[in-house]
C-alpha cells in the first residue's frame, strides 16, 4: 500500500493509442515537425470556404438570390451579427494556435545537418500564421494577438492584447524577417505531391504539387504593407519591394493565358474559348505557372475536407456526372456584367487590320451557360480548389503598389502590355525611373509577361490598340481641365480595381481589394476631402447594402466578444 | 474541505468511544427468553424452527414438538432471529421479559423476508425470479420499479433497460447504476455505441438470470463506491452451493411472443388520393416520367396489359412482411455441492429467442463455475469462472434521427412508409407472383432520386448471414478472492478480478431491392458494410481489513482498504460502401468511401475507504464512512478535494443513523408493531464518468486530403476537470406490523448534484469548439413508499398484494451557460436547447426538470381563410420568416400555431415548454394467490404523469413527402371550411406544419400487467426426482393507456436528453412461456 501510495501520479497515468498527448508531440525530430505542419494545413482547409465568402460576398461581384441562405444573406449585406457562423474567428485561430505550438516547440538544433528543410518549414509556420492573421485583421476591426500556443483552459483567462491591421503590420513583418537568408525569403517546403482524391464525375485523381499549399513569405509581406497602406512609413514602396522580390524569387509570370473571341465567321468577336478558364477548370495543379498559392480542397468528402463553394455557385461538385444546380446561392451580379460589357475586345482581323467588340472575354470564360435553364452559372470551383495568390493577382497587387509610388505608368504597364524588356523599351508612357525600378524584367525570364487586361480583350498591346495610357488616362479625366499626378494616380487606380474584378471576380478577394483601396483614397485626397474613398466606396456598394459605407467605422466587423 | 474536517473528527470521536468502552469489558449478563413459534397460516405449532439472538448467533436453540423455545441471550438482546425452511425468515422484538413469547411464521411464498443484518442505507432487493426474464432488468423493472425506475428500450430479445435510481443525477455524463457483480465493479458500456438504429449492446444480457441469487438496490449510502456512486447501486450477486448435498436443477422452457400490432396506416386507394393532393403542391413538376401516371394513370385501372399494371396495382400490408409471431427455447441445468473442503455451484445455460422482427435473432450460451474453497483452518477463497457468449441478429429499426444523409434502411420503419400499391416480389404477366424481390421504387425519382425506398423484404433477406447484421458479445471473468480469519476479530481479504468483454458488430446494407443514395459531398452508394470491434479489459482488486468486536449493549464493525480498479476500452470500426454485390460484404481497400474509427478510452482508479459500523442494544445504530479516491480522469486542479502525492482526491464522507423504535421499552407492548425503524443519513458521493481525456492536451492525427496525415491539436486540457458531487439526505422509515403481515416502507430524500459536468465553448482564441468542465447543478426531491399486505394466510389458500411508488423532481438549479436564454410563456429564462429528433426541441432550464419538450403550441387548423386572417396581428395572417428570409404567411388548412409573445411573427420567440418526459409516479403493483400447490403471480409496473415526444407519428402525419401515412391523414384539411386536426399536405412542408409542437406530444401514462405466472409443484417425492415445477407465465398481456402509439414504454438512447422520445422501436407484444423445472 505504501508503495502505492509513493508513486500515485504514475500510477494514475494512462497511455492512449488513439491520440497523442501533448508530452509526447515535443517536434524534436523532423517527422513531427512535417505530421504538425500537415495539421496546419488541414486547418487552412477549414477557414478555406470562410475566407472566400467573407471576402466575396460584400463586394460589388456577385449578388444573393432567393436560394440563399439568411446567414449568407448577411454576410453579403454586411448586416451579420456575431451568432453568423460565418462571422466566427475560431477557424483562423486554429491555424494560429496549431502554428504557435510548432513554432514554440521546434527544436532549432535540428537545423544543423538539415539547414534548408526545417529552416523553409519554420518560416512557412510564421507565414501561415501572418497571413490567418491578416484574414482575422481583413474581416475585423481588431483581433486578439497571441502568439503563445494555448494548451490548457486555465491560459484562456489571460487578456491577449488587441490589434488592428495598424499594428499588427509591423510586428507580423518584423516576425517574418527577422530570420532571413541573406535578406531573401525561404523557399516553401516541398513534400512532394498531394492526392487529393478521384471526384466521383471523373476516373483521373486530382492531384497537387506540395510547394503550392503554402504561401511565399514575400507575398504576404507584400500583402501586410499595402493592406496598411500608410504611406507616411512607406508602405507602398515597401509592398512593391516585396512583391517584386515575390516575383524575382519564384519567376512569376503573366503568361498569354487568355480567353478569346472567334476572329471569323459569324460569330465574330464572341467568345470561343481559350486557355484562361484552365486556370480554374484544371484539377491537377503541379508545376502550373499561374499558381503560386492555393488552399486544394478533397475531391468528396471521403478523402478529406471538401469545399462548399462550388455547389454554392451552382455546380454539385459531387455528382457521379457534372452536374448543375438550379439552387445555387451565389450569383455574378449585375454591376460586373456590365464592367463586363463595357470593355473592348479587340482582335486581328487581318493583316494589321483590327477588330474591336464589346465585351470582356474573361466573362464568358467565368460562367457555365446552361441553356436548358437559361442560367449562367460562376464556374470558377468546378475544380474545387480555392485559389490564394496566382501570378495576374500578384502583378495587379505590385501595379496597386507602383501606382500609390506615384509610378502610374509602371501601373499601365501590367495592365496593357505586360512587364517585358519590349514593353520596357518601347512603352512612351514609362519614365527612366520606372524603367530603373523595373530593371529586372529585362531578364529574359520575363520576356512571355503579358497585359493582365490583353487576357480577356485580346490584342490590346497591338498597334492600333485602343488600350493606350493617355487615352484611357485622359477619357476618365476629361471633366477636369487640367490634372496632377494624383488624378492620374486615382484614375489608374480605379483602372486597377477593374481590371481586379475582370481577372479576379469570385475568388474571394474582392470586398478587400475595395476597402483597402478605399482606404488608400482616404489618406491622398485628390478632391480636397479626407472621406473621398469613403465615398467612393459607398458609391460601390449602396447597391446592394443598407449599411453606410462612407462611414469608414462600417467597412469591418467588430472582433466577436463572448 | 472544513466538512470533511469536521467529519473525520467525529468519526475518530466515534471509534475513540467505542474503543474504551471496549476497555472496561464485564462479562455478558444472560436473560432467559421463552416462546412458542406457530404457523400463521394454520396456527399449528412449529418444530425445528432455529432461534437465535438477533445480535449474536452463537445464542441460538431449535423448538420442540410443541414450538416451545427457551433461549439465553444477552441482556442488550432486544431481538431475536427465527428461522426454518419454507418460511419467511423474521426479526422478532422480544416483549416484556418474564413473558412468553408468541412468534407467528409466514410461508415464505410472500414477501417480506428479513434479513439477518439491519442496513441503514435505503435498499431493496429481490431475490432469484425463474421466469421467462432474459435479461435481469426485467425482473428489476417488474418488482422493485419504484426503487429503480427501469425503462425497457425495446422488446427485442435482452435489449435491457435503462435504470434510473431516484431521478437523474447528471445532464451529460452517466445516469445508470454501478452494478457490482459479486462484488465487481462491472462496467456496463451504457455509452458504447450500436452500429444498428434502434439498438443497444446490453452487457447485462450475458449475465443468466437463472444464475442470479439475488440483486440489491442502494439507493443511498453509496459512499463506499466513491466517484460511482452517485446514481446508485445494483449489487448482483450469483448463486453459490449453500449445501453438501448434490443437488441438480434442470429447466427448459420455452414460449412464443405474439406477432405486435403496428399503427395504422394507409391503403393503396386511400394513398393513391393523397399522392394526388401532395404532387399538386410540388413546384415545376414535370410529370412525364411517372411510371404510375402515364403507363398506367393510377386514377383509373388502366390496362392490364400495360407492362407496369401489376407493379402499382397491390394492396400490400407491409408489416406483415417484417413482423412475425416469434418463438423462444431456453434450456438450463445447474449443478452444485461439495464438501468440507470446497463447495462449488456449476451452470450451464443456452437460450434462443426470436425477436417478433424476422431475422432478429438472439442467442446465448453461458457457463459459469463458482466455488468456495477451504485452504486451511482459517484460509479459505472464493474462485469463480464465468463466461458468456451470446450473439444477435439485428437490422436498424424505428424510424432514425435523420432521414436525409442515408437510404432508409429500417425494415420496421419501411413497412409503415412504403407504399401500399407496390408489393415486396414481382408479378409475371398474368399478375403471379415470382419469387423475385422487387427493386426499390422509382415512382417519384423524377422529384430526387434520394426520395426512392427500398424494399423491406430484401434488407431482410439479403442482409441475413453471420458476417453481415450480427452482433456477437464474448464475456470471460475469473475472480478470487481469499479471506484469512487472522483472530477472532479481524479479518483480511482480498478480492481480484479480471474481466474481458469482446463485441464485435456487423453491419449490412444490401443493394438489392435497396436504392442508390447519393451522400452528401461524398457520391454514390450502392450498398454499405461496416464493422466494428471493441474490447475492455478489467483489472479488479479490493484489499481489505475488517474487524469485528462486541462489547456490553455495544456491537461494532469496521472495515477499510484499497480498491483499485483499470477499465481499458477500446473501439475500432470500418465501413465502406459499394461492396460490388451482396454476396461479398466484407470490408476491403476496393470500397468506396471508406471510413476508419479507433477509440481508446483507458481509466484507472484507487480508492481508500474506511467504514465503520456501531450499533447499541440493537436499538441505535450509526455508521460512518469516508471514501478518498483518484482516478487517472480527475484534474490535478480541481476545486474540490485535495492534492496530495501529485494527484487529486475526491474525498465521499457520509453519516448515517438509525432508531429501532420497536426495540424501545415503551414501544414494547404495542402489540401491532412487529418492527418500527427510523433512519437518517447524509451522504457523498460521485460521479467519474468524465470523458477520459478531457484533463489532457492532445492531437489527433488527421487525413489531409487523400493520403497524408497530419497532426492537429484537438483537446485543450482542462486540469480542473473533476467528478459530479451529489449530496443526498434521506429519511427512511421502515415498520412490519400486525405479526409480519403487513410491510410498511417509506424513503424520503433530498439530492443536489453540483459540479455537473457540461461542455463549454471555448473562447475563440483557442481554436477549437468546446472543452469539458464542470458546472450546474441539479436536485433531485422525492420519495419512495411500499405496502406490502398478506390478505389471506389459510392453510391451502393464500393471498398477499402489493404496491410501490417512486416519486423523484428534477430540477435545474444553476447552469454553465447561464448567458442562453428563451421564452417560456413569453418570460425570458436562462437555459439552452438541444437538437434530439428535431430542431432545438429539448431544453434545460433553471427551474424545470431536465429535458423538458419545448416547441410550439397549436390551436388546431384553420379552417377558413377568415379564420387564418383572424389569427394575426391587425386581421392579417399570422408569418414566419422562411430560411432565405421570405415572409410565408399561415392561411387556411396551416396549423394555427399559437402566437405566444403576440407580434404576429411565429418564431422562436413562441415556443416555450410543452411537455416533460418525467413520470410524477412510477412502480409496481403486485399480487399473489396460491391455492396448495398451485400459485399465481401478477406484477403490474406503471408510469403516470410522464410525456412523449411521439417522433414516429410525426413522421406519419408529416403530410409533406411521398412515405405512406397514418390512417389519420385522410382527414387532412382540403377544402375551405372544413373542420379538422389535420394540416393540409404540402410537399416539403414549407409552413413547418409538422415541425416540434404540442401535436406529437402525448400523456405516456400507462399501466401494464407485465407478468402473470402460474405455477404448480407436482408433489413428487422420489428418489431420483425432488422436485417438479411446471409452469406458465405470460408477459405483457395487458396495458391500460391513451397513448397514440403502440407502446408508451421505450428508449431511443441512454443520454438524458433522449427521455420520453418515441421513435418507434419495436414494441412490447403479448408473450406467453411455459416452462419445466426438475430438481434431482
Amino acid at each position: 500500500m505504501v508503495l502505492t501510495l509513493g508513486s500515485c501520479d504514475k500510477m494514475m497515468d494512462i497511455q492512449s493509442s488513439t491520440v497523442e498527448f501533448e508530452s509526447d508531440n515535443q517536434l524534436n525530430s523532423a517527422n513531427d515537425s512535417v505530421y504538425t505542419m500537415l495539421g496546419i494545413l488541414k486547418s487552412m482547409q477549414s477557414v478555406a470556404d470562410q475566407t472566400v465568402l467573407l471576402g466575396e460576398l460584400r463586394g460589388d461581384l456577385v449578388n444573393v438570390n432567393a436560394n440563399t441562405s439568411s446567414e449568407l444573406q448577411a454576410v453579403a449585406n454586411s448586416t451579420a451579427t456575431t451568432d453568423n457562423s460565418y462571422l466566427s474567428p475560431k477557424g483562423y485561430y486554429s491555424v494560429i494556435n496549431n502554428c504557435n505550438y510548432y513554432l514554440n516547440h521546434i527544436d532549432t538544433t535540428i537545423y544543423k545537418g538539415s539547414k534548408n528543410l526545417m529552416k523553409r518549414e519554420f518560416e512557412q509556420v510564421k507565414t501561415l500564421r501572418a497571413w490567418a492573421y491578416l484574414q482575422l485583421a481583413q474581416i475585423y476591426k481588431s483581433v486578439p494577438y497571441v502568439t503563445e500556443p494555448i494548451t490548457t483552459v486555465s491560459q484562456l483567462n489571460s487578456s491577449y492584447p488587441k490589434y488592428s491591421i495598424d499594428q499588427l503590420t509591423d510586428l507580423l513583418v518584423s516576425d517574418l524577417t527577422s530570420d532571413l537568408d541573406n535578406g531573401t525569403c525561404y523557399a516553401v517546403p516541398d513534400y512532394g505531391t498531394f492526392s487529393c482524391g478521384t471526384p466521383n464525375y471523373s476516373s483521373t485523381e486530382k492531384v497537387v504539387a506540395s510547394q503550392l499549399c503554402f504561401v511565399p513569405t514575400a507575398v504576404l509581406i507584400g500583402d501586410l504593407y499595402i493592406t496598411r497602406g500608410d504611406a507616411s512609413k512607406g508602405d507602398y514602396e515597401n509592398a512593391f519591394k516585396w512583391y517584386l522580390e515575390a516575383i524575382r524569387e519564384s519567376n512569376i509570370c503573366v503568361r498569354n493565358y487568355q480567353a478569346t473571341a472567334y476572329t471569323s465567321g459569324k460569330n465574330t468577336g464572341t467568345y470561343s474559348g481559350g486557355n484562361w478558364s484552365n486556370i480554374f477548370l484544371t484539377s491537377n495543379y503541379l508545376s502550373y505557372d499561374e499558381m503560386v498559392s492555393v488552399i486544394p480542397m478533397a475531391a468528396s468528402s471521403t478523402y478529406g475536407t471538401t469545399t462548399q463553394l462550388s455547389n454554392l455557385f451552382g455546380f454539385d461538385q459531387y455528382a457521379t456526372t457534372k452536374t448543375y444546380l438550379t439552387d445555387r446561392q451565389i450569383d455574378a451580379s449585375g454591376q460586373w456584367k456590365s464592367l463586363c460589357a463595357g470593355q473592348k475586345y479587340c482582335y486581328l482581323l487581318s493583316n494589321d487590320i483590327y477588330g474591336y467588340q464589346n465585351g470582356d472575354m474573361r466573362q464568358n470564360a467565368s460562367m457555365y451557360n446552361w441553356n436548358e435553364e437559361n442560367l449562367s452559372l460562376v464556374n470558377k470551383y468546378e475544380a474545387g480548389n480555392i485559389i490564394l495568390y496566382r501570378s495576374a493577382l500578384i502583378y495587379l497587387r505590385l501595379a496597386e503598389a507602383a501606382n500609390r509610388m506615384g509610378h502610374p505608368g509602371i501601373a499601365f504597364a501590367i495592365l496593357s502590355e505586360g512587364l517585358n524588356s519590349n514593353t520596357l523599351q518601347y512603352a512612351n508612357y514609362l519614365t527612366n525611373e520606372d524603367r530603373s525600378i523595373l530593371s529586372l524584367f529585362q531578364s529574359s525570364v520575363f520576356t512571355n509577361n503579358v497585359g493582365v487586361h490583353s487576357r480577356g480583350c485580346g490584342s490590346i498591346g497591338g498597334k492600333d490598340s485602343i488600350y493606350v495610357y493617355n487615352k484611357e488616362i485622359g477619357g476618365r479625366l476629361s471633366s477636369k481641365n487640367s490634372y496632377t499626378l494624383a488624378d492620374t494616380v486615382d484614375v489608374m487606380e480605379n483602372m486597377i480595381v477593374d481590371e481586379l474584378a475582370l481577372e479576379t471576380a469570385f475568388e474571394g478577394h474582392r470586398y478587400y481589394d475595395l476597402v483597402r483601396i478605399a482606404k488608400h483614397k482616404n489618406s491622398s485626397n485628390p478632391d480636397g476631402t479626407s472621406d473621398y474613398g469613403s465615398k467612393w466606396l459607398n458609391g460601390k456598394l449602396s447597391w446592394k447594402t443598407s449599411i453606410k459605407m462612407s462611414n469608414s467605422d462600417n467597412w469591418l466587423f467588430t472582433y466577436p466578444v463572448k | 474541505m472544513k466538512s470533511i474536517r469536521l467529519y473525520t473528527t467525529i468519526v475518530i470521536a466515534l471509534l475513540a468511544t467505542v474503543g474504551s468502552k471496549a476497555q472496561k469489558s464485564q462479562s455478558d449478563s444472560l436473560n432467559m427468553v421463552s416462546g412458542v413459534v406457530y404457523d400463521a397460516a394454520t396456527g399449528s405449532v412449529l418444530d425445528g424452527v432455529s432461534v437465535q439472538a438477533f445480535n449474536d448467533p452463537k445464542y441460538s436453540t431449535m423448538t420442540a414438538d410443541n414450538g416451545k423455545f427457551y433461549i439465553r441471550v444477552p441482556k442488550n438482546t432486544s431481538m431475536l432471529y427465527v428461522k426454518i425452511s419454507g418460511y419467511n425468515t423474521e426479526r422478532v422484538t422480544i416483549k416484556q421479559s418474564g413473558k412468553v413469547m408468541t412468534v407467528y411464521m409466514n410461508s415464505d411464498k410472500f414477501t417480506g423476508k428479513q434479513h439477518s443484518e439491519i442496513t441503514l442505507a435505503a435498499t431493496n432487493g429481490m431475490d432469484d425470479n425463474n421466469g421467462a426474464a432474459l435479461t435481469v432488468e426485467t425482473n428489476i423493472e417488474n418488482s422493485m420499479n419504484a426503487d429503480v425506475r427501469t425503462i425497457t428500450r425495446s422488446n427485442t430479445p435482452a435489449i435491457g433497460g435503462l435504470m434510473f435510481i431516484r431521478g437523474i443525477n447528471s445532464l451529460y455524463s452517466s445516469t445508470q447504476p454501478l452494478v457490482i457483480l459479486d462484488g465487481v465493479m462491472m462496467d456496463i458500456q451504457e455509452d458504447a455505441t450500436s452500429m444498428h438504429n434502434g439498438a443497444y449492446n446490453n452487457i447485462l444480457s450475458t449475465i443468466d438470470p437463472t444464475d442470479i441469487e439475488k440483486v440489491t438496490v442502494i439507493k443511498n449510502a453509496t459512499t463506499l463506491y466513491g466517484s460511482k456512486g452517485a446514481n446508485g447501486v445494483i449489487l448482483i450477486d450469483t448463486k453459490r452451493s449453500k449445501s453438501m448435498v448434490t443437488r441438480i436443477d434442470a429447466q427448459v422452457y420455452g414460449g412464443m411472443t405474439f406477432e405486435p400490432t403496428t399503427l395504422p396506416v394507409m391503403n393503396s386507394s386511400q394513398y393513391r388520393l393523397y399522392l394526388t393532393d401532395l404532387m399538386g403542391t410540388v413546384s415545376n413538376l414535370k410529370q412525364t416520367s411517372f411510371h404510375f401516371l402515364n403507363d398506367t394513370p393510377y386514377m383509373t385501372d388502366g390496362k392490364i396489359t400495360n407492362p407496369y399494371y401489376w407493379t402499382y396495382h397491390n394492396n400490400t400490408d407491409w408489416t406483415d412482411c417484417v413482423y412475425r409471431t416469434a418463438y423462444t427455447q431456453n434450456y438450463k441445468i445447474n449443478v452444485q455441492g461439495g464438501d468440507d473442503v470446497a463447495m462449488y455451484y456449476l451452470s450451464l445455460g443456452y437460450t434462443n429467442a426470436e425477436s417478433t422482427i424476422k431475422d432478429n435473432d438472439f442467442s446465448r450460451l453461458n457457463i459459469r463455475f463458482n466455488t468456495d474453497v477451504k485452504i486451511l483452518q482459517n484460509l479459505k477463497t472464493r474462485f469463480d469462472v464465468s463466461y458468456a457468449h451470446s450473439t444477435r441478429d439485428l437490422r436498424d429499426d424505428g424510424v432514425s434521427s435523420d432521414l436525409t444523409s442515408s437510404p432508409i434502411s429500417s425494415p420496421t420503419f419501411l413497412s409503415l412508409i412504403k407504399s401500399p400499391f407496390l408489393s415486396p416480389y414481382i408479378q409475371d404477366a398474368n399478375g403471379n407472383f415470382t419469387k423475385t424481390l422487387s427493386s426499390a421504387d422509382d415512382f417519384f425519382s423524377e422529384i430526387g432520386t434520394n426520395n426512392s425506398l427500398g424494399n423491406p423484404v430484401s434488407i431482410l433477406t439479403n442482409g441475413e448471414d453471420n458476417n453481415k447484421n450480427n452482433v456477437t458479445n464474448n464475456q470471460f471473468n475469473v475472480s478470487v478472492r481469499p479471506e484469512l480469519q487472522i483472530n477472532k476479530n479481524l479479518v483480511l481479504s482480498e478480492l481480484f478480478s479480471y474481466a474481458l468483454t469482446r463485441v464485435s458488430q456487423r453491419y449490412f446494407r444490401p443493394q438489392t431491392g435497396m436504392p442508390e443514395y447519393s451522400i452528401s459531398e461524398t457520391g454514390v452508394s450502392t450498398n454499405l458494410a461496416k464493422s466494428s470491434f471493441s474490447k475492455e479489459t478489467e483489472l479488479y482488486s479490493d484489499l481489505r481489513l475488517e474487524w469485528n468486536a462486541k462489547h456490553d449493549m455495544s456491537k461494532m464493525k469496521v472495515f477499510g482498504g484499497m480498491r483499485f480498479s483499470s477499465f481499458n476500452f477500446d473501439d475500432n470500426s470500418l465501413s465502406g460502401n459499394n461492396t460490388g454485390n451482396d454476396k461479398t460484404p466484407d470490408i476491403s481497400y476496393s470500397l468506396k468511401y471508406r471510413s476508419m474509427n479507433g477509440e481508446e478510452s483507458p481509466t484507472k482508479n484507487l480508492a481508500y475507504y474506511l467504514d465503520g459500523d456501531y450499533s447499541y442494544a440493537d436499538r441505535y445504530f450509526a455508521q460512518a464512512a469516508l471514501t478518498a479516491e483518484t482516478s487517472s480522469n480527475f484534474g490535478i486542479n480541481a476545486s474540490e478535494g485535495m492534492k496530495f502525492l501529485k494527484v487529486r482526491w475526491a474525498l465521499f464522507p457520509s453519516l448515517q443513523f438509525g432508531w429501532m423504535a420497536s426495540a424501545e421499552p415503551w414501544m414494547k407492548n404495542i402489540m401491532a408493531i412487529d418492527e418500527l425503524m427510523l433512519t437518517v443519513g447524509y451522504d457523498e458521493t460521485g460521479n467519474d464518468r468524465i470523458n477520459t481525456l478531457a484533463s489532457r492536451a492532445y492531437f489527433t492525427s488527421v487525413k489531409y486530403l487523400n493520403t497524408a496525415t497530419g497532426l492537429q491539436l484537438s483537446n485543450i486540457g482542462n486540469d480542473a476537470i473533476q467528478w459530479e458531487t451529489s449530496r443526498r439526505w434521506n429519511i427512511g422509515l421502515r415498520s412490519s406490523l400486525l405479526n409480519h403481515r403487513l410491510n410498511v416502507n417509506l424513503n424520503v430524500y433530498h439530492s443536489h448534484t453540483s459540479n455537473l459536468l457540461t461542455k463549454k465553448t471555448l473562447d475563440d482564441v483557442a481554436g477549437l469548439g468546446s472543452y469539458w468542465c464542470n458546472d450546474g447543478a441539479l436536485s433531485n426531491n422525492g420519495f419512495e413508499a411500499e405496502v406490502n399486505g398478506i390478505i389471506l394466510n389459510h392453510k391451502k389458500w393464500k393471498s398477499e398484494i402489493g404496491l410501490s411508488m417512486g416519486h423523484y423532481k428534477n430540477e435545474v438549479t444553476k447552469l454553465a451557460n447561464t448567458d442562453g436564454t428563451l421564452t417560456v410563456d413569453n418570460k425570458q429564462v436562462r437555459g439552452f436547447t438541444t437538437s434530439v429528433y428535431g430542431d432545438d426541441n429539448v431544453a434545460t432550464i433553471i427551474g424545470h426538470p431536465v429535458g423538458v419538450f419545448y416547441g410550439y403550441k397549436t390551436a388546431g387548423v384553420f379552417s377558413t381563410d377568415a379564420d387564418a386572417k383572424a389569427a394575426g396581428k391587425n386581421g392579417t395572417y399570422l408569418y414566419q420568416y422562411s430560411s432565405t428570409n421570405a415572409i410565408q404567411q399561415f392561411k387556411a388548412g396551416d396549423v394555427h400555431f399559437v402566437d405566444i409573445n403576440g407580434d404576429g411573427i411565429i418564431d422562436s420567440k413562441d415556443k416555450t415548454i410543452i411537455g416533460n418526459p418525467n413520470p410524477d409516479l412510477y412502480g409496481n403493483i403486485h399480487a399473489m394467490l396460491s391455492y396448495k400447490n398451485l400459485s399465481m403471480n401478477v406484477a403490474f409496473n406503471y408510469s403516470l404523469g410522464n410525456d412523449v415526444y411521439n417522433y414516429q407519428r410525426s413522421i406519419l402525419e408529416s403530410g409533406s413527402n411521398f412515405y405512406n401515412q397514418s390512417t389519420s391523414l385522410c382527414n387532412r384539411w382540403q377544402t375551405e371550411g372544413q373542420v379538422t386536426d389535420i394540416p393540409k399536405v404540402t410537399y416539403n412542408d414549407p409552413m413547418g406544419n409538422s415541425r416540434f409542437s404540442d401535436r406529437w406530444i402525448e400523456d405516456g401514462s400507462y399501466l401494464r400487467l407485465a407478468s402473470l405466472k402460474l405455477s404448480y409443484t407436482v408433489p413428487v417425492s422420489l428418489e431420483w426426482l425432488q422436485g417438479l415445477t411446471i409452469w406458465c407465465e405470460g408477459e405483457n398481456l395487458f396495458t391500460f393507456t391513451n397513448y397514440l402509439g403502440r407502446d408508451p414504454e421505450f428508449s431511443a438512447s441512454n443520454q438524458v436528453l433522449y427521455q420520453g422520445i418515441d421513435t418507434g422501436m419495436l414494441q412490447k407484444s403479448a408473450s406467453i412461456t411455459f416452462g419445466v423445472k426438475i430438481n434431482l
